[in-house]
């Protein structure tokens, strides 16, 4: 019972940092921000790890909704498919797998206080220092902004202008996908190894 | 009603970025570390955007992140892979424990 309360102030608490540390009239821009920042600071907090991850879920689905906002339709579809299709299932894989029932590493313990008074003094220095900079900077920003579909823009450019990178991606990808294989087969063979 | 700003948009990049450098920082986990690092990519995405619609107008910014988000996918992928042969290696996956690469 006691938890449980502790639990719920402390989302409460989460939900009122965030509304008072973001900033910007527009109401779904806001309700955006505030489900954003809440879920990062669940990221950051949760002593435990799978709740931290489904935190991480709330965070990148405010990212989507921005996406929206700011009228890239195929990077929206990128971040739902992408990041909360493919990475946070691993990452659930990676943390079911790495746990072990009733042990320190599924609790994820944080380091000592010391610690995280001065990284926390850090960080929040680098943030007020962005938001300065950010204040102070005049951008030239245009002052027509139509909305419609980038896909055939994004394809377009991706064969034409920017093929280059797009190849080496396909390079890249293919070199995470072997070099995943054989970190993880090298530890199967040991271990069929050990067993027979 | 009014439009959201293009500060704004970097306001809440600014936030993101730090708190996935606290993370990164202060969390001993490490796939707690890799959730950090998805959240600076992502604070990263939201200002490429976010100068893509505003000033820009160009789509170049939405390619950047399209590549951004293909990057994050493989490095999240290796750094889980990695993740479970330390944790089969140690038993078990606290940051400050693993130091060595070879046991």
């Amino acid at each position: 019972m006691k938890n449980k309360l502790i639990a719920g102030l402390s989302v409460l608490a989460a939900i009122v940092a965030s509304s008072l540390l973001t900033t910007g009239e527009h109401p779904f821009f806001r309700a955006a921000a505030v489900a954003t920042v809440t879920g990062a600071f669940g990221v950051i907090l949760l002593p435990n790890i799978v709740r931290a991850a489904l935190c991480l879920m709330l965070t990148f689905f405010g990212v989507a909704i921005f996406y929206v906002m700011l009228g890239a339709d195929l990077l929206a579809a990128f971040q739902v498919l992408v990041y909360i299709g493919g990475i946070l299932v691993m990452i659930l894989f990676a943390v079911m797998f790495t746990q072990r029932r009733g042990e320190q590493s599924y609790l994820n313990p944080s380091k000592g206080p010391l610690t995280l008074i001065g990284s926390a003094a850090l960080c929040g220095g680098l943030y007020f220092i962005l938001r300065r900079i950010i204040a102070t900077t005049s951008f030239p920003v245009r002052p027509e902004r139509p909305i419609g579909s980038t896909v055939q823009a994004i394809g377009d450019h991706i064969v034409t202008s920017h093929v280059i990178p797009f190849e080496v991606i396909a390079v890249l990808l293919l070199m995470t996908l072997v070099g995943t294989v054989v970190l993880i087969k090298k530890e199967i063979n040991a271990e069929e190894d050990a067993l027979s | 009603m009014n439009e959201a700003l293009l500060t704004d948009y970097l306001n809440l990049a600014a936030l993101l970025f730090c708190m996935g450098l606290f993370a990164i920082i202060s969390r001993r986990n490490t796939v707690a570390v890799l959730m950090g690092v998805e959240l600076i990519l992502n604070a990263a995405n939201i200002n490429f955007i976010a100068f893509s619609h505003y000033v820009t107008g160009h789509v170049d910014g939405h390619i950047f992140a399209a590549f951004v988000i293909m990057l994050a996918a493989a490095e999240a992928a290796v750094g889980l892979a990695i993740v479970l042969v330390v944790y089969r290696n140690f038993r078990n996956i606290n940051i400050d424990s693993v130091s060595t690469l070879r046991n």
